[in-house]
């Protein structure tokens, strides 16, 4: 029986550091506000802080918050596959996964697939990729994005990804670069490897497996189980 | 067949005998008074004219204290659920339905809730309904006793008390202002079922083949927010509110393959326009009526 490892998307799959700082910037000069380094940006990113709560920082204009969430919102949505970068060896790694009897999928609270379909095909990436879960594919929508609703909706999809595939896969693997995802993980028992990356706050939680680079996953899950 | 129930006036109950006798099942109710006498409770299956045991084919007990404050709570909810198995058992009722509460489950882990979630209730009256569970079934493997447990969700439909999150957003539409529920920040996620459809359930639980445990709900999520913009619009001004806004809500929505599947139930009324629409007209009537005899008094002082 194979193994199913289990991707989150952004800031794990790929880096949307660019992506994240451009859906400020280019909103915020529409709305004629100034807006910070990317520097300042990673630190607040790392602080844990959501758009909403960045962009309060600089303005306390209500009406202009609406304004500049719809815009970040259509400019994610929309250009999102011109910022996205793909994490390096991505290919490499995913092919040398499948030939070791493995088997990949996304699961990511992002709300739009066709926005990673796009990506990924771009990419040439979607042939690795067997199946994308989404919070659309749970259909269910929480509205608010706090903190315990991220883990409610990285745990649900874990759950129900799971019970699609409890009789096919010996062993589930989840990959995520967060706390949420760390939660969302053993909330439902299943290995963790927590890719660490310079942009979200780093967990101090010490007893799961890290990498810092994708190709780091083969030694963890091919060499090891040799 | 003949079925025998407790809590047979309450707002569930009321409903239920009305659709059991329509789908011409015969219903007969423990009432309060010999529920309370243990003497009694027992001389009740005794046929005084025959002197033969009356016999039922399902027992559905419905009878419950919801007052977590209550001080009865514990002997309502565990103690008489104990007793009145053991006099199924005794009597030979094969059949027993308990009605249980999605406040069983506590904190939510994933969404949908299926049956086998983590039970881990937060209230006294969530706690009262697990250790009832727990009997139940603890009394259903040693015994012939086919156990159903229905895992109902907030129920809502006319005649309900006005303390539920319905009828008060209701009221409170009709003052021109709905608060929402102190409970929620207007975005959590709600899982309702009608009363009518608790009925049909319970129903099918009766006839149906299969039993075990079971969520019942209409499945489908709807936020106290969206609920009180549907109700705000049978009146032509009204302000929502958000009172006590926390960031830390408990979502909740059931899974409800399982009832489906099994028992072939699947709820339909959904809260709605047309479903709210006549209780909200029969409030508005009812507020009317209670306005002018309140004048009326005030004229008469």
């Amino acid at each position: 029986m194979k193994n199913l490892i289990i991707f989150d998307f952004d800031d794990t799959l790929v880096d949307n550091s660019k992506l994240d700082y451009m859906g400020f910037k280019i909103p915020c000069q529409k709305l004629e506000i100034n807006f910070p380094t990317k520097k300042k940006l990673v630190i607040y990113r790392k602080n844990g802080m959501l758009a909403k709560e960045i962009f309060q920082k600089f303005s306390n204009d209500k009406k202009k918050l609406n304004q500049f969430l719809k815009l970040r919102k259509n400019f994610l949505k929309n250009k999102s596959s011109d910022y996205l970068e793909i994490k390096p060896y991505s290919s490499l790694v995913f092919q040398q996964l499948i030939n070791n009897e493995n088997e990949l999928i996304i699961a990511t609270a992002n709300q739009n697939p066709k926005i990673i379909y796009k990506f990924l095909k771009e990419k040439n990436l979607n042939q690795f990729f067997k199946k994308i879960f989404t919070i659309n594919t749970l259909n269910i929508d929480l509205q608010n994005n706090n903190y315990s609703n991220r883990i409610l909706i990285k745990t649900s999809l874990l759950r129900m990804i799971i019970k699609n595939y409890k009789n096919s896969f010996k062993n589930f693997v989840f990959v995520g670069n967060s706390l949420e995802d760390y939660y969302a993980a053993k909330k439902n028992k299943l290995d963790f490897i927590y890719f660490q990356n310079s942009y979200l706050p780093n967990p101090k939680i010490r007893n799961f497996k890290r990498i810092t680079r994708m190709n780091q996953i083969i030694n963890l899950i091919i060499e090891e189980k040799k | 067949m003949k079925v025998l129930l407790t809590g047979g006036t309450g707002f569930v109950g009321q409903n239920l005998v009305s659709y059991l006798s329509s789908k011409n099942i015969s219903v007969d109710n423990l009432s309060r008074e010999i529920l309370n006498n243990n003497k009694k409770l027992n001389l009740f299956f005794k046929d005084k004219q025959s002197k033969k045991n009356k016999t039922y084919d399902v027992f559905i007990h419905l009878a419950a204290d919801l007052d977590n404050s209550s001080n009865q709570l514990i002997s309502v909810n565990v103690s008489l659920t104990k007793k009145l198995l053991n006099l199924c058992v005794k009597n030979k009722i094969n059949r027993f339905i308990f009605t249980s509460s999605h406040l069983v489950y506590g904190k939510t882990d994933y969404l949908p809730i299926d049956e086998v979630h983590v039970k881990k209730p937060k209230t006294k009256y969530g706690k009262s309904k697990l250790l009832a569970e727990e009997i139940c079934k603890s009394c259903s493997k040693n015994s012939d006793l086919q156990l159903t447990i229905l895992r109902i969700s907030s129920i809502f439909g006319p005649g309900q008390n006005e303390k539920y999150i319905i009828p008060s957003m209701i009221q409170n539409a009709l003052s021109q202002t709905i608060v929402l529920h102190k409970y929620s920040n207007g975005y959590q996620l709600l899982d309702l079922i009608h009363v009518n459809d608790v009925s049909k359930a319970i129903f099918k639980a009766c006839i149906s083949k299969k039993y075990g445990i079971y969520n019942l709900s209409l499945g489908m999520g709807i936020t106290s927010f969206d609920l009180a913009k549907i109700i705000s619009k049978f009146v032509n001004k009204c302000d929502i509110i958000v009172e006590n806004k926390k960031n830390e809500t408990n979502h909740f929505l059931y899974d409800v393959s399982k009832i489906k599947n099994e028992l072939n139930f699947s709820a339909s009324l959904k809260p709605n326009l047309k479903i709210l629409k006549p209780w909200f007209t029969k409030n508005l009537k009812n507020n009317k009526s209670k306005n002018s005899r309140n004048l009326n008094n005030k004229r008469k002082l």
